[in-house]
């Protein structure tokens, strides 16, 4: 397993060094020149052409992406644009603020939607089901910006419980984690409802009952393991995607995350910013789908990683 | 298997609890007191360096430092870290004698050779993309010179009239300590060193910003001991955390919001007149545009008042001038009045009798409702028969630079302002020929009376005359009709009601070195 770990960790290599020439070819062809941008708001065409100059910008693509990969091998990730700061030290606390939500999200995500899921599945046309699975509906459809709003007004401006937005204390995680898990929660439990109930018409499950172990054990131990598989690679999904940023949630309750972070850098073009970020994403998500490919092992043993 | 579960469960809760600092917990709570400001801003600043940095950063950057001189609330300029200045009969030369009891935040001693050192660092090269770069351009760097520890001279490329409002701009020509520019290198942006009314205490990346008051500040000590900023970026957070009382200050109140807290019990708006003129500015080298006919049709075309009414409210002032009210230097012009038929016979009478088509370039949420009121105004001029293609732009970068490379437009919609606050930053940039197809005269203006007037004004060095040289510009500009002429609106700030004086100023900076909490 040691081996396949490091076969796979190798071949990111590639990828990643294919997403920053892509990412790198994306930002300078897209329209929108940084200099004109960052040059203040009376600033003559002369100061936008020294700025330019200045910034690097004015020399051919290849030799600027030359440049980059020099710096990147170095570990250097540059200096944005706009605050002259290190894109490291940039990018890490808001890498960190975003981990802290996604993983907040796809916890509370899993408590609440396996157990809907499960409960539906089992009680199949119950009211159980019915409710969860309007209640997924819901969730599916509602859209993240007008439920953190309508959270803030009820939980902070109405009840006064817990702070509208910002980031610092563990009061702050709790209405962005509602809002962003929202989703996670309503889909996690759709699949766990459908793959349950495909598990539980299988033979084995009916073996199992028939040897009399009790109900608990013949959902949880025999059916539930089985039916995770398509629910982990769900949720695998989800949270890189979540790693990615979650700019509504983000941008709603001030939470200094990468999301956030990237569309003001992308408005004043700040390539450095983008590159170093757009890598962070491409290297966190591959991660999180090799963290979902040996989490498969753990729940099917006959799953067998080959380096 | 189960360890693994347990390991997994184990390294989720890591990443949760990592970082959480227990002394912040219950700090930005309930922060309405008499000690402490929290103002939520827009955008978090890029930068602290108070030469680069922009918008929602000059807030911040103007409380920790100084400009030699300063507008006060009647935009005259008086004196900051200069106490008297005087400019040589060459109209290039100038001198300024500085305070002798100002010591930077470190406690180095400001004086002449901290104010060459800052114009130096500013203008000279290799410092990057600079603010004051901008606003002292016209400064010549040789001619910047100690003549004495508290007297320095500074001269100009060429005589120029607003040279004080340039110094006098809130990113212009700010000082910082020298001694800590040296030490602190690049860091430098992430932890300023001015002479101003507050010193830099933290920045919490995305979370807050906090200073607290200078003690052995030179001018009238501020009566909040701290203020705080929080970027957020999102205006129902902004006034809901006002609404909680988290933060005593939202900036950028949208007129809805703001009617809705006109009834509030805690929660006052201030009002005040934004000094941004909008229009809809004409290609003048397309060629139904060339003719002045077309242009004051269109204007005769546009009801101002239904724009207002439809998207402000009604809550906005009709432009009557190529200048913002408020600004020195403004007159009142007069106004294209609504009048359809007159529209429809000037275009008659240009040969566009069937109609005419054009193409205007809109931003989309660069200013407030630009698109939205991009598509009224072709609403309306369809109604006399011209038909107007609108393209937007979501991306602010995208729309500058196709106005600039693609001129394939009749015209655009734009707000412009003038940063320093002189009538020439308002007309230098947008009517000069020598800008034409540049940034900011996108339209292509060209006429030799405005060259003429425009370079006269910039020169000259009695106010009141310069001020005669603007309403001559004022009035052959509006006449001109290069712009269809809109609106200029107003800003809101939401306040709780015990923030006394709060000073907005016209180019929507806000600050509160002056502000007090109500006994």
């Amino acid at each position: 397993m040691i081996r396949y770990v490091a076969t796979r960790l190798v071949w990111m290599l590639p990828t990643l060094v294919l997403v920053t020439v892509v990412a790198f070819l994306m930002l300078h062809l897209a329209p929108g020149d940084p200099a004109e941008l960052l040059a203040p708001a009376d600033a003559t065409a002369e100061d936008v052409q020294r700025l330019r100059e200045e910034l690097g910008l004015a020399d051919p693509l290849p030799l600027q992406y030359v440049r980059y990969m020099d710096r990147l091998l170095r570990g250097d990730l540059g200096y944005s644009y706009a605050s002259g700061q290190s894109v490291a030290r940039e990018l890490l606390p808001r890498f960190a603020f975003t981990l802290r939500l996604a993983t907040a999200s796809l916890v509370l995500a899993v408590l609440m939607g396996l157990p809907a899921g499960v409960v539906a599945a089992v009680r199949v046309r119950s009211w159980a089901d019915h409710v969860s699975m309007v209640g997924s509906v819901v969730g599916l459809s509602v859209p993240a910006f007008w439920l953190g709003v309508m959270l803030m007004l009820v939980f902070s401006v109405r009840l006064g419980w817990l702070p509208s937005a910002g980031a610092g204390t563990w009061k702050h995680l709790i209405l962005p984690t509602l809002t962003l898990s929202t989703w996670s929660i309503a889909i996690i439990a759709r699949m766990t409802r459908a793959s349950m109930l495909e598990v539980l018409g299988m033979d084995y499950v009916r073996v199992a009952r028939a040897k009399g172990l009790p109900e608990r054990t013949v959902i949880v131990r025999h059916a539930l393991r089985n039916a995770l598989i398509p629910i982990v690679t769900v949720a695998g999904l989800r949270f890189g995607y979540m790693l990615g940023g979650a700019v509504v949630t983000e941008t709603v309750f001030a939470w200094p995350g990468m999301g956030r972070f990237m569309v003001q850098s992308i408005q004043a073009r700040d390539f450095p910013n983008l590159q170093g970020g757009i890598l962070l994403f491409a290297l966190a998500f591959a991660l999180t789908n090799l963290l979902v490919d040996l989490c498969y092992g753990l729940l099917d043993p006959q799953v067998r990683y080959q380096g | 298997m189960r360890r693994t579960w347990g390991l997994l469960a184990a390294v989720l809760a890591a990443v949760l609890l990592a970082g959480w600092n227990p002394q912040v917990a219950g700090q930005v709570q309930r922060s309405i007191t008499n000690d402490t400001l929290t103002v939520a801003l827009g955008t978090e600043p890029s930068t602290l360096d108070p030469q680069r940095t922009s918008g929602d950063g000059l807030m911040v950057t103007k409380h920790i430092f100084n400009t030699l001189v300063f507008p006060d609330r009647n935009l005259v300029i008086r004196p900051e870290l200069a106490t008297r200045w005087a400019v040589a009969s060459d109209g290039v030369t100038w001198t300024f004698e500085l305070r002798r009891d100002v010591q930077f935040h470190d406690g180095t001693p400001f004086n002449a050779e901290a104010v060459v050192f800052n114009l130096r660092r500013a203008l000279g090269p290799g410092t990057g993309p600079s603010l004051t770069k901008t606003w002292l351009d016209m400064v010549d760097i040789d001619g910047v010179k100690v003549l004495g520890e508290y007297t320095v001279q500074i001269r100009t490329v060429a005589p120029f009239g607003g040279f004080l409002f340039n110094l006098g701009h809130i990113g212009g020509g700010l000082m910082m300590s020298p001694a800590s520019v040296q030490r602190f290198g690049r860091e430098i942006g992430v932890r300023p060193v001015g002479t101003g009314p507050y010193r830099f205490v933290e920045w919490v990346r995305g979370q807050r910003i906090v200073l607290e008051r200078n003690d052995t500040y030179w001018g009238p000590k501020p009566s909040y001991a701290r203020v705080t900023f929080l970027p957020i970026p999102e205006e129902a957070a902004r006034n809901a955390m006002l609404e909680t009382g988290e933060a005593g200050v939202s900036v950028r109140v949208s007129p809805l919001e703001a009617a809705r807290f006109a009834n509030s019990q805690q929660i006052q708006v201030i009002k005040a007149l934004v000094a941004r003129p909008f229009a809809m500015w004409f290609n003048v080298t397309r060629r139904p545009l060339r003719d002045i006919r077309v242009r004051k049709a269109l204007n005769h075309a546009v009801d101002k008042r239904e724009l207002i009414k439809a998207f402000f409210l009604g809550d906005a002032a009709i432009l009557d001038s190529v200048l913002p009210p408020g600004l020195p230097g403004y007159r009142s012009v007069g106004v294209y009045e609504y009048d359809p038929a007159k529209a429809k016979s000037l275009l008659a009478a240009a040969g566009y009798a069937q109609g005419l088509r054009l193409r205007a370039y809109c931003p989309h949420g660069r200013f407030t409702l630009d698109a939205e009121v991009c598509q009224a105004v072709a609403g309306q001029l369809a109604k006399v028969g011209v038909t107007v293609e609108v393209r937007t732009f979501g991306d602010y970068a995208a729309f500058l630079s196709t106005l600039e490379k693609e001129p394939e437009f009749d015209m655009y919609f734009f707000g412009w302002a003038s940063g320093s606050l002189d009538p020439d930053g308002a007309l230098w940039p947008t009517f000069a020929s020598e800008n034409a197809g540049l940034r900011w005269n996108f339209g292509r203006y060209r006429n030799a009376r405005v060259d003429r007037l425009i370079r006269a004004a910039r020169i000259e060095m009695d106010q009141s005359k310069r001020r005669q040289l603007y309403a001559e510009l004022q009035a052959i500009l509006v006449d001109d009709a290069p712009w269809i002429f809109l609106y200029t609106t107003y800003g809101y700030t939401g306040a709780r009601k015990q923030v006394k004086d709060v000073w907005v100023r016209p180019d929507e900076q806000i600050l509160f070195y002056n502000a007090y909490p109500a006994r």
